[in-house]
């Protein structure tokens, strides 16, 4: 497993988004036993601790449900990860919206960017 | 949660020099703790205190409800920042000697832990390379079952890939009863397996905080951070 | 905890005093039975000869050994990186200090036992028996002359050699741990203090000699009842003195544990 950590924001909520974004890819099903907590925080380098504070997170969510003595599971219903993966998406584009708005390219202009625009 | 540390008011000076000024520290248990701070903050000396290596000037420390002795020494698994096992001992006879010494040691996994590394039991810990046998003293330090663990600059002066053998070593025998208490100053290696942090400079501590609240709290990493506050 | 503590600092002894041991008393053994073929050729003289020197010098190197081990061991396992194991076992200092004192004299007593076994195997039998019987007649007249109190002499001789060795065992211990309070060069401060002890009771010995054979007619005078007891009971006195000096001898071990005690536990400072 992979996982895309920025150093400058809190862990918690990335791993939950990064497993949403999992879930999302379909790397896992509904009522599929997710890693463990030792095996996320040993793949992704972080505090066991804090992966347990973010599973518990999704579980508060809906999104994960734990099954005492065999782990951790996905909840029938993967929209809500989709919803929660959407909301990151949506908040994101804003957030680069807002950006080149203030570098003086209206809404329309961005989009035209972004179609032109190729990786160098 | 239970308090596994209490410092209260901890002086210690050397001759003139004051190495720690008034330290007030409290430590949650079931936590994983980075005590940060440059070379020479007061790092290795408020350990040593905290093992019953040093005596303080002046003030308490109490571990798990007890004063530093005998009584700690059975609940805290410590991890000088030197080699520090008699060379002409063999694995297995560390082993037995850790195994003799503290109830809390667990045998089969020191061992299952070493052969991962090829290191069998009758080897000799001189003919063990520098890297083996600083492997060979966490391995050690981390088959106990201890409620403190205290690691002196783990990760100082190794490559990145036995730096990585030491972080996964720490998460993968790392139970959520105990603590571990991780002295560095070498932060950006570490700062995501930390829950908490505490910033210790000129012998204070500056700053006792969770990695996710200063990461919320300033929008920079903990080694950012950390640069800030310790510019010269 | 203590038994433990035991059994590590033995196999840490065994593993030199052993070889040494088995070194002392193969040379032996090698001249007692060279002694079989004995001839006025060269080849024996020489090879006799040379047994001969090689157990002299053994024996010398036994002794050394022993004594250098116990002072080495001490300051290798409590003032070196191994001190930062030794002194986070859950063990008291006391207990550390107990059982490093306990099994220095355990091991000066086996190399004197040895010692004298690999004598045994190097004298020819009716040398060794012709010794014994000579031991046995000295023992017996001295019994004679002195009755059951040669019983007593001879225990509180024993038990004097045995404290006076604890007491210089504990304060080269105590001069290494107070080498320990310097910064620097802690071995040295250490040889040094051992030579201050020294200069300091060789004057305060040299001032009592002085005050005494200046004083000593007023002295015999204010002794005087002392004297006459002395005189008229010769024997008491002999046990009092060898008592007297082995109190002292407890005296001054139990001020070198209590001051080594005192730097471990709140003096310790190690490199």
């Amino acid at each position: 497993m992979k996982w895309e950590l920025d150093k400058n924001r809190p862990i918690c909520p990335q791993i939950c988004e990064q497993l949403c974004l999992k879930i999302v890819k379909g790397e896992f099903q509904s009522n599929e036993r997710v890693s463990s907590v030792r095996e996320v925080a040993l793949s992704a380098g972080v505090n066991p601790n804090t992966v347990q504070r973010s599973f518990e997170e999704l579980e508060r969510q809906g999104i994960l449900y734990s099954v005492r003595g065999s782990g951790w599971f996905v909840s029938d219903n993967v929209d809500l990860a989709k919803e929660i993966f959407e909301n990151i998406l949506n908040k994101k584009t804003k957030e680069y919206f807002a950006i080149m708005n203030t570098l003086g390219l209206n809404d329309e202009e961005i989009k035209e960017y972004v179609k032109e625009w190729r990786y160098e | 949660m239970s308090e596994i540390l209490c410092c209260k008011d901890l002086v210690k000076t050397y001759g003139k020099t004051k190495a720690l000024n008034d330290v007030n520290l409290k430590l949650e248990s079931g936590k994983i703790i980075g005590l940060l701070g440059p070379n020479g903050s007061g790092k290795t000396t408020l350990i040593k205190i905290l093992n019953g290596l040093l005596t303080p000037d002046f003030g308490t420390v109490t571990i798990d409800g007890y004063n530093v002795g005998t009584q700690t020494k059975k609940v805290v698994s410590y991890l000088p920042d030197n080699i520090y096992l008699n060379s002409w001992m063999t694995v297995s006879q560390i082993v037995d000697y850790f195994k003799d010494f503290y109830a809390d040691f667990r045998c089969d996994l020191a061992y299952e832990m070493m052969e991962k590394l090829g290191i069998s039991p009758d080897m000799r810990l001189k003919t063990l390379s520098k890297g083996n046998k600083e492997k060979v003293c966490l391995i050690l330090v981390m088959s106990r079952n201890a409620k403190l663990y205290i690691l002196d600059e783990p990760i100082a002066g190794v490559d990145p890939a036995a730096r990585d053998y030491v972080i996964s070593t720490i998460i993968n025998n790392y139970n959520h009863d105990a603590t571990v208490l991780i002295s560095t100053h070498l932060i950006a290696d570490i700062e995501q397996v930390l829950d908490e942090v505490i910033f210790i400079k000129n012998g204070n501590i500056v700053l006792q905080q969770t990695v996710d609240n200063i990461r919320s709290e300033h929008g920079k990493s903990v080694d950012e951070l950390f640069r800030e506050v310790f510019k010269w | 905890m203590v038994k433990k503590l035991f059994k590590y600092e033995f196999l840490s002894y065994f593993k030199i005093m052993g070889i040494v041991y088995i070194v002392l008393l193969s040379i032996a053994a090698f001249d007692r039975i060279s002694r079989f073929f004995e001839s006025d050729s060269t080849i024996y003289s020489i090879v006799s000869g040379f047994s001969v020197a090689t157990y002299v010098v053994t024996l010398f190197a036994v002794f050394v050994f022993s004594f250098l081990l116990i002072i080495i061991r001490f300051y290798k396992n409590f003032f070196t990186g191994e001190g930062y194991l030794s002194f986070t076992l859950p063990v008291s200092n006391t207990q550390h200090l107990l059982v490093k004192i306990l099994t220095a004299i355990a091991i000066q007593i086996l190399t004197v036992f040895v010692v004298l076994l690999s004598l045994c195997i190097i004298t020819s039998g009716d040398a060794l028996f012709e010794l014994l019987k000579a031991g046995a007649y000295l023992l017996h007249k001295f019994y004679m002359g002195v009755g059951f109190n040669s019983v007593l002499y001879i225990f509180e001789a024993l038990v004097l050699i045995i404290a006076s060795v604890i007491t210089q065992f504990l304060l080269y211990y105590a001069c290494i741990a107070i080498g320990q309070l310097y910064n620097k060069n802690r071995i040295l401060a250490a040889v040094g203090t051992y030579f201050v002890y020294y200069i300091i009771i060789q004057i305060i010995t040299t001032i009592i000699v002085v005050f005494l054979s200046v004083y000593a007619d007023n002295l015999l005078l204010f002794f005087e009842p002392v004297i006459r007891f002395m005189t008229e009971h010769p024997k008491t006195v002999v046990h009092i003195g060898l008592c007297g000096i082995i109190l002292w001898e407890l005296i001054l071990s139990a001020v070198f544990f209590i001051v080594t005690r005192f730097i471990l536990n709140k003096k310790l400072n190690l490199e």
